[in-house]
């Protein structure tokens, strides 16, 4: 009997001990840096290339809600160094409590630094960490990256709010769709070209405007793109969410179409090594605004004008990004290789290297379809 | 006193079935078929593995319905001898075991690479070997009745993860068909099947079935399920990730729950929802490996089933304690279906063979077991 | 062999494989130790409590005979009188404010001493025939009997009855003139509708079988008796439909009711406890309740109901978790808003069991998973307490329960108050101090609200006591632990029978017909059946699908 007691003792004791030792992974919320941004810049210091910014979010104490509003809402720490981990471990030097980057919002790149390092190399810790997820968006900047995540917004955080911006993609075609982690670890590996939406520091806001070409090639950035040509972008992938086109009479009036929902549609052809893209966008929308005052609205040959012009416009659209990407950039970053693949699937697994290169001939001709669907309440006469 | 059967109803030889069938494949089929494969057609694969489970599954009901309540472990001394017998049973509980220490090892790895950072592994595959000990000398009646408890929330669980993947769904990650021909799909069709491994199992279930003629039944639909659950899950991912992604994410299938995000839910991130419900199909599964094996080892020896249990508990542990890290585990991954295959089709079949030739059969005799 | 061996004494593979198989077995060794305890039984002498002897046919040893075991007590009146037609010596024994002494007066006392000698023969008083002719011509009550057994004159004449006994007959009549009071029928408290019959069980066993009597005149309708309490024999009916419950079931449940041992059974709480499968289990196995109509409907689905003698509750069995989130009103309202209450049923009680853990899980272990706006607001709510989630949720749980338990035990009034105190100083005062967080308040008082929402009051103390197990676990392994407790309770409710039946069903699909009847509660012309689960004999309700 003695014996047994014994042996309940000595498991009463394991399961003691084993319960007093658990909770290796509990840590309260409270007791951590969440980080929220990321910034890249390059420093001019041979050892230690990488400037790195980390916005952390200050958490408001309660009762305080209202004065914290004025304060700030962030905290911003640069560290120089030569590993992104590195850099991350040792800010917790300078912080009570460590780095969770698990709520990370987005990640702003320095167009240098893009230029001159591999992106792969860059986000590489990211990438294959197990916190950090694969939403963050990331931007480009002409500015410093610093001086971005710096920007000054009454009651946000910039890194939120850049990821923010991104909910606007239905209303406007100059922007691209926000382009996460997730979305580029692939392209990085593969070798495939892609752009990034570029941001730039106003006076108290953050702004979006243009996009940077990432050449597939060696991952690094060979150029920029207007915001016009980012319209042409998004015309050629079809994956903007709607906006407006922005296009003039023979008069030079203003005439604003709304594009209601868009399609675009690649047909490649291959033959003799001859490389033909024939690109077919259809679109329906309404007229929302026109400055020809004198017009009718109702008459279907002003209609038929209209959409005409409107067609010419989103071809020169489409055009003139695509003299750009291939005479300049020498960079496929529409996604003509998916369409190719889907078509010459043996054909592709051959071009697949050099692909950029093939893109670069290739001729494109362009098909528009415009119709305009409603004019608007207004009747003019 | 117990009301009702003390045998599996054919409702449960189904669920059981299947869930053992879903397991860590789901995890890791995706991109192992994406590099094996390399174009959309993973999921032809799938559907081939499917039809070729089938058929092995049909040679193993017939053997085993040949051989009336008898399990593996005893029929197969008919058929062979006692000696080669032995050996094949006692390959067939070191297979359970396999299966089950690689399931439960690679479900602690999971759970520390995305839930629990810092926990040493051990600790938690120390608990959930508890749990299941506690479920496990219960006998088969509670483990049928909670595999059919847990079995169709996991399978709603998992259809909700998915379909809200459609949200980044792209159809044109899944053209061309068949656009390099049939030799990729073809590459793609080892891995496939090493992933249904477990259904040989039949073997010794068959034999405790309420109704052993709905075999066939159990083996279509148990099959079917996992199957059709495999397939929306990689049609799903490769339309969600494309192919070229699957083959650089580790775990492409939270991948694609982390490329979707619906702000405004409580949980942002479905994949620890989704790992949560895979827990328990792991579980499961492992569950019914080690009962197997137990079993096995009470028929073979004099060892009662609950003794066999606590010793196979310990030897569960110690192999899933061998590989050393994600690369061996994978590499132990590949044995298991080697070793599937060949107690799927290669054991049955011969037996059955030699079976027919000899013109054995058992029937009429009713035991009693469980 | 080198790498195998180094392989095999590392601490982490040894200690493991030791603390892996040896804790199950201690666990079984116990479970197994413990289940033994009940079975145990110590041998003892048989017991009398009331002495034996013999009547005699003089009526004076008789009475001292009664007086020598009853005893002193001032309760107990001897009524000594004549008989009217012989002057022989009566004798009459009751226990005062247990018999209607009007009704003792009118029928039994009036016609005893009025009695006059019949017409016919001059020797009709020989002493056999006294009895036929007391039986058959004086005694205006209808319940009489004759008895000899000396214990069950004493237990009849405590238990109510009235004693006559007459010189010259070594027997005496047993006459049923029960009257005491009572309480009147009401609306039971525990388990009020807004629609159904406003009628509780009482105390008295015989108005309860009567009530369940009124409500059918099926004559397969049986209570049948038994006598639990070996000091006190208080009065047990099972209640049963013949044609419909399983014979197997009944057998069992008589034979528990037959096996259990203890002196005194105060309320259907005991018989619960000493006739339920597993002792060790914290869910109810067996289900109680005041209302006759549930009961009707259970014994109609060929469930067994147990009542006993002083006390509303009746017992239930067999019992299945489903039970435990079912009212009786699910089928009394339409099947729709039903169906959907019960849904909501069902998650509430998921969330008064797991709701403060996910809480712990999430903001201790998981930040990553809670969007980070929330993220950024729990961090600063929580900015300043001084402990950690657990202790914190631990906190604010046992001030609950203390709270509940207060208000439950205060009168009515007093109640009220201290619930109000109560929340004004969790609510208002613990986070004015800084000790909790105010979300931490809101997650404890939605669990509170959901743990209010289980229809049966037994139900909701094992989801609360389970909620602080589940809270522990995820403190240690997060959601992970969550995860393996879910797991674990489902492994012990797919273990756990109830009078042979699964406690899950029918959750394992047992039969697709009574999934009609678990979450949702499908239209009543759907259920033609009744539940397969208990294995009625008659299993069609109704003709008509």
């Amino acid at each position: 009997m003695a014996k047994q007691k014994m042996k309940r003792n000595i498991f009463a004791c394991l399961i003691v001990l084993l319960f007093l030792s658990g909770c290796w992974d509990s840590s309260d919320i409270e007791d951590m840096s969440f980080v929220i941004g990321f910034g890249f810049d390059s420093s001019e210091n041979e050892e230690t290339p990488i400037k790195h910014t980390t916005q952390i979010a200050v958490t408001k104490k309660k009762g305080e809600q209202a004065g914290a509003q004025q304060g700030k809402m962030y905290q911003d720490i640069t560290v120089e160094g030569n590993s992104l981990h590195d850099i991350l471990r040792s800010i917790s030097l300078q912080l009570p409590y460590p780095v969770y980057t698990d709520h990370l919002a987005s990640i702003v790149i320095n167009q240098e630094t893009a230029a001159r390092y591999d992106l792969s190399i860059l986000l590489d810790q990211i990438l294959r960490d197990n916190v950090t997820r694969l939403s963050p968006v990331v931007v480009l900047s002409k500015q410093q990256a610093s001086d971005v995540l710096g920007t000054n917004i009454e009651g946000e955080i910039p890194s939120s709010y850049i990821g923010n911006i991104f909910d606007n993609k239905t209303s406007t075609m100059k922007m691209l769709p926000p382009v996460r982690v997730g979305d580029i670890a692939a392209n990085l590996s593969s070798h495939v070209s892609f752009v990034l939406p570029n941001v730039t520091k106003e006076k108290n806001t953050i702004l979006v405007n243009g996009a940077g070409v990432i050449r597939g090639k060696d991952n690094k950035l060979v150029g920029y793109l207007t915001d016009d040509e980012v319209q042409g972008i998004n015309w050629l992938t079809g994956k903007g969410m709607g906006g407006l086109l922005n296009f003039k009479d023979e008069k030079d009036n203003t005439i604003i179409y709304e594009v209601q929902h868009y399609k675009t549609k690649v047909e490649p052809l291959y033959k003799d090594g001859r490389l033909t893209f024939h690109v077919k966008v259809t679109s329906q929308g309404w007229i929302s605004e026109d400055w020809s005052q004198s017009s009718n609205n109702l008459s279907e040959r002003y209609i038929q004008k209209l959409e005409h012009l409107a067609e010419k416009k989103v071809v020169k659209l489409m055009e003139g990004t695509m003299k750009k990407l291939q005479n300049e950039y020498q960079s496929d970053v529409i996604e003509f290789h998916d369409s190719f693949r889907i078509s010459y699937p043996r054909d592709y697994q051959e071009m697949k290297k050099d692909w950029d290169k093939y893109f670069a001939d290739a001729d494109v001709t362009y098909d528009a379809k415009i119709k305009i669907i409603n004019t608007g309440d207004m009747v003019k006469d | 006193m117990k009301m009702g059967t003390t045998r599996i109803t054919t409702m449960q030889m189904i669920t059981l079935l299947s869930s053992t069938l879903i397991a860590v494949g789901i995890f890791t089929l995706p991109r192992t078929l994406a590099i094996e494969v390399g174009t959309p057609d993973l999921w032809i694969c799938i559907l081939i593995g499917g039809i070729f489970g089938y058929l092995s599954a049909l040679i193993m009901v017939s053997l085993s319905l040949r051989f009336n309540r008898l399990t593996f472990f005893e029929f197969n001394k008919l058929i062979v001898g006692k000696w080669v017998g032995t050996i094949l049973s006692v390959c067939f509980i070191g297979y359970a075991l396999l299966i089950g220490s690689f399931e439960i090892r690679s479900m602690g790895e999971l759970t520390q690479f995305y839930l629990l950072e810092e926990t040493p592994i051990s600790v938690i595959l120390i608990s959930m070997y508890w749990v299941a000990m506690y479920l496990l000398v219960g006998g088969i009646n509670p483990i049928a009745r909670l595999i059919e408890l847990l079995t169709p929330i996991c399978i709603i669980i998992f259809i909700l993860v998915f379909a809200l993947g459609f949200k980044v769904f792209e159809f044109n990650n899944l053209r061309p068909l068949l656009g390099l021909g049939a030799a990729p799909v073809l590459k793609g069709l080892t891995p496939t099947f090493l992933t249904f491994s477990g259904l040989e199992f039949l073997l010794v279930f068959i034999a405790m079935m309420q109704n052993p003629k709905d075999a066939k039944k159990v083996a279509f639909f148990g099959l079917a399920i996992p199957v059709s659950i495999y397939l929306f899950a990689v049609v799903v991912i490769t339309g969600g990730l494309s192919v070229e992604r699957m083959k650089h994410q580790k775990w492409p299938t939270f991948a694609l729950i982390q490329e979707y995000e619906y702000e405004g839910i409580l949980f942002e991130r479905f994949e620890s929802l989704f790992l949560v419900v895979w827990l328990i199909q792991m579980f499961t599964t492992y569950v019914v490996c080690q009962y197997v094996a137990a079993k096995g080892v009470s028929t073979l020896t004099r060892i009662s089933y609950k003794k066999a249990n606590y010793i196979l508990l310990a030897a569960v542990y110690i192999i899933c304690l061998v590989p050393k890290d994600l690369n061996e585990l994978e590499k132990m991954g590949t044995i298991i279906g080697w070793t599937s295959f060949v107690f799927s089709f290669i054991v049955p079949g011969l037996l059955l063979l030699i079976a027919l030739v000899r013109r054995l059969k058992q029937d009429g005799e009713t035991k009693d077991e469980t | 062999m080198g790498n195998i061996l180094e392989f095999l004494i590392r601490t982490d593979v040894w200690l493991g494989t030791i603390v892996v198989v040896l804790v199950p077995i201690g666990f079984t060794v116990l479970s197994n130790k413990l289940k033994e305890l009940r079975k145990k039984t110590h041998k003892r002498k048989e017991q009398h409590f009331i002495q034996d002897f013999t009547l005699s046919p003089k009526i004076s040893v008789n009475v001292e005979q009664i007086k020598a075991i009853v005893g002193d007590s001032s309760d107990i009146i001897f009524r000594q009188f004549k008989l009217g037609m012989d002057n022989r010596s009566c004798s009459i024994v009751h226990i005062d404010g247990l018999v209607d002494q009007h009704l003792l007066q009118q029928s039994i006392l009036h016609p005893l001493l009025n009695a006059k000698q019949a017409k016919s023969g001059l020797n009709f008083f020989k002493t056999e025939s006294i009895k036929d002719y007391l039986l058959l011509h004086t005694i205006e009550v209808s319940d009489v009997k004759v008895v000899k057994e000396t214990d069950k004159i004493i237990r009849q004449l405590l238990s109510g009855s009235v004693l006559l006994l007459v010189d010259g007959l070594a027997e005496v009549f047993v006459l049923s003139v029960k009257k005491w009071i009572l309480r009147g029928m009401e609306e039971p408290i525990t388990e009020t509708l807004v629609r159904g019959p406003r009628m509780g069980f009482i105390e008295n066993l015989r108005d309860n079988t009567a009530m369940l009597r009124r409500m059918t005149s099926d004559p397969n309708l049986t209570f049948e008796d038994f006598e639990v309490g070996e000091r006190t024999k208080r009065q047990l009916t099972v209640t049963y439909l013949k044609d419909i419950a399983n014979e197997k079931l009944l057998e069992e449940v008589k034979d528990r009711i037959n096996n259990l041992d203890i002196d005194h059974a105060a309320e259907t709480g005991y018989i619960e406890q000493l006739i339920e499968d597993d002792y060790l289990s914290i869910f109810p196995q067996v289900q109680s309740t005041e209302r006759p109509d549930r009961v009707m409907a259970a014994i109609l689905e060929g469930r067994i109901a147990i009542l006993l003698d002083g006390t509303p509750y009746a017992l239930i069995v067999p019992t299945t978790f489903s039970m435990m989130l079912q009212s009786p009103e699910d089928y009394y309202e339409r099947w729709i808003p039903m169906s959907l209450i019960r849904m909501l049923r069902y998650v509430a009680a998921f969330l008064s069991v797991f709701l403060p853990s996910f809480y712990i899980a999430f903001v201790s272990f998981h930040q990553g998973l809670i969007p980070t706006d929330l993220a950024l607001a729990i961090a600063g709510t929580r900015l300043g307490v001084p402990f950690p989630t657990i202790i914190e949720a631990l906190l604010m749980e046992v001030s609950i329960e203390l709270l509940r338990e207060a208000g439950l035990r205060l009168p009515r009034p007093v109640g009220q108050t201290v619930g109000l105190v109560g929340a004004l100083i969790i609510g208002e005062a613990a986070v004015q101090a800084g000790l909790v967080s105010p979300i931490m308040v809101i997650v404890v008082a939605a669990t509170a609200i959901a743990s209010f929402v289980s229809p049966q009051y037994g139900a909701g103390i094992a989801l609360r006591v389970l909620r602080f197990l589940a809270m522990f676990s995820a403190a240690f392994l997060g959601l992970y632990g969550i995860s393996l407790f879910f797991l674990a309770i489902c492994v012990h409710t797919v273990k756990l029978r109830s009078f042979g039946v699964p406690y899950i069903t029918p959750g394992t699909l047992y039969s697709k017909d009574d999934w009609k009847d678990f979450f949702l509660r499908m239209p009543l012309f759907t259920m033609r059946k009744r539940p397969a689960e208990y294995f009625p004999k008659d299993q069609i309700r109704r003709k008509k699908y």
